[in-house]
C-alpha cells in the first residue's frame, strides 16, 4: 500500500487539494503534514496542480512508503514496495 | 555542548569576499552598474610579508543592512578560472544571495541588472522564496530574492527531520551508495512516527 506524505503548506497546496479532490485516496492530516494512503499506485498530475517545476520537484520532502516509479515533470506515479 | 561555553550570536554578514583577475570590470558592474556605493578600499605591499604573497587591493561594495561584498586583486597574478567562472550546477550552488523586501523590489532589480546589459532571469518561485539570478563579470553567480511567506515553527521541524534522514541515509560521501528514494523512505517514517502516531496517542 503506497503512502505519500506532504507538508501541508501553501507552496504545497495545488497537490493536496487535487489529491483530496479526486476521491480515491484516504487522507489524513496531523501536525501540519497530510498522509495520501492507497490500495492502488498514488498518481499525480503536475498540470493539474497549478505547480511550477521548482516546487513540483521538491513535492515528495515530507517522505513516502513504496517506491517512486515515475517523477518527471509531468508526474509523479508511487507504487507498494517491490515484494 | 559544556555548560561553561556559550553560545554567541551572529548578527547578519558582515562581508564576503572573492578574489577577481577583472578589478575593472568589477567596479564598473558592481558601482556603475548595480549602483552599490563604494564604501572602502585597502591597498597593500604583500601582506607585509616575504614569502611571495603578491600585492593588492582588497575593496567593498555596499550590499544593505551593514553587509558588503568585497573582492581581493593580486596585482601580476594569473587568472585562475577555476576559482571564478566554475561551471554547471556545481558553480551555481556557490552563490551569493541577497535580499529584496518585495516583489516589486525584485523586477526593479530585474530592471536594473538587464539594463547594464547582463543577462538575469525571470523571476523563479521557489518553495518559500522568489528569486532572479544572474553573473559577474568574473563569473560568480549572484541571485537576489525576497521571502514569499515566512518560515514557521513547523518548518523547523520539517527541516529537523530531513535533517535526521538525511545524516542517517548519507552519513559523509554516501558510503553504502544510497538515494534519495532511500531517504524519502526514512522521512516518511520519521513523519509517520513524530506527526501521526503523536497525534493518535
Amino acid at each position: 500500500m503506497p503512502v505519500l506524505y506532504l507538508l501541508d503548506v501553501p507552496e504545497f497546496s495545488g497537490a493536496v487539494s487535487l489529491l483530496e479532490r479526486e476521491g480515491a485516496y484516504r487522507v489524513a492530516r496531523a501536525n501540519g503534514y497530510v498522509r495520501i494512503e492507497s490500495d492502488t499506485d498514488i498518481v499525480v498530475e503536475r498540470a493539474k496542480t497549478n505547480m511550477n517545476e521548482a516546487v513540483w520537484f521538491g513535492l515528495t520532502v515530507a517522505g513516502f512508503d513504496g517506491a517512486i516509479e515515475e517523477f518527471n515533470s509531468d508526474r509523479l506515479r508511487i507504487a507498494a514496495a517491490a515484494g | 555542548m559544556s555548560n561553561l561555553v556559550s553560545t554567541p550570536q551572529l548578527h547578519g554578514v558582515h562581508h564576503t569576499a572573492f578574489p577577481t583577475w577583472k578589478p575593472k570590470s568589477t567596479v564598473e558592474f558592481y558601482r556603475d552598474g548595480l549602483g552599490l556605493k563604494l564604501v572602502h578600499a585597502i591597498t597593500a605591499r604583500g601582506w607585509g610579508r616575504t614569502d611571495g604573497h603578491p600585492d593588492f587591493l582588497h575593496f567593498f561594495f555596499d550590499a544593505g543592512n551593514g553587509a558588503a561584498i568585497a573582492f581581493f586583486y593580486y596585482i601580476g597574478t594569473e587568472p585562475r578560472p577555476e576559482f571564478t567562472a566554475m561551471k554547471g550546477y556545481l558553480g551555481v550552488s556557490r552563490h551569493t544571495a541577497w535580499a529584496a523586501h518585495s516583489q516589486e523590489e525584485l523586477l526593479d532589480w530585474r530592471a536594473r541588472i538587464k539594463a547594464t546589459g547582463t543577462k538575469v532571469t525571470p523571476l523563479v518561485e521557489h518553495e518559500t522564496l522568489e528569486s532572479i539570478y544572474f553573473i559577474d563579470p568574473n563569473g560568480y553567480n549572484l541571485e537576489i530574492s525576497r521571502t514569499s511567506r515566512p518560515l514557521t515553527e513547523q518548518d523547523h521541524r520539517d527541516a529537523d527531520m530531513t535533517i535526521e534522514a538525511m545524516m542517517s541515509t548519507f552519513g559523509d560521501n554516501n558510503p553504502d551508495g544510497r538515494t534519495i528514494d532511500d531517504m524519502w523512505r526514512l522521512k516518511g517514517q520519521l513523519v509517520a512516527q513524530n506527526a501521526f502516531a503523536a497525534a493518535a496517542e
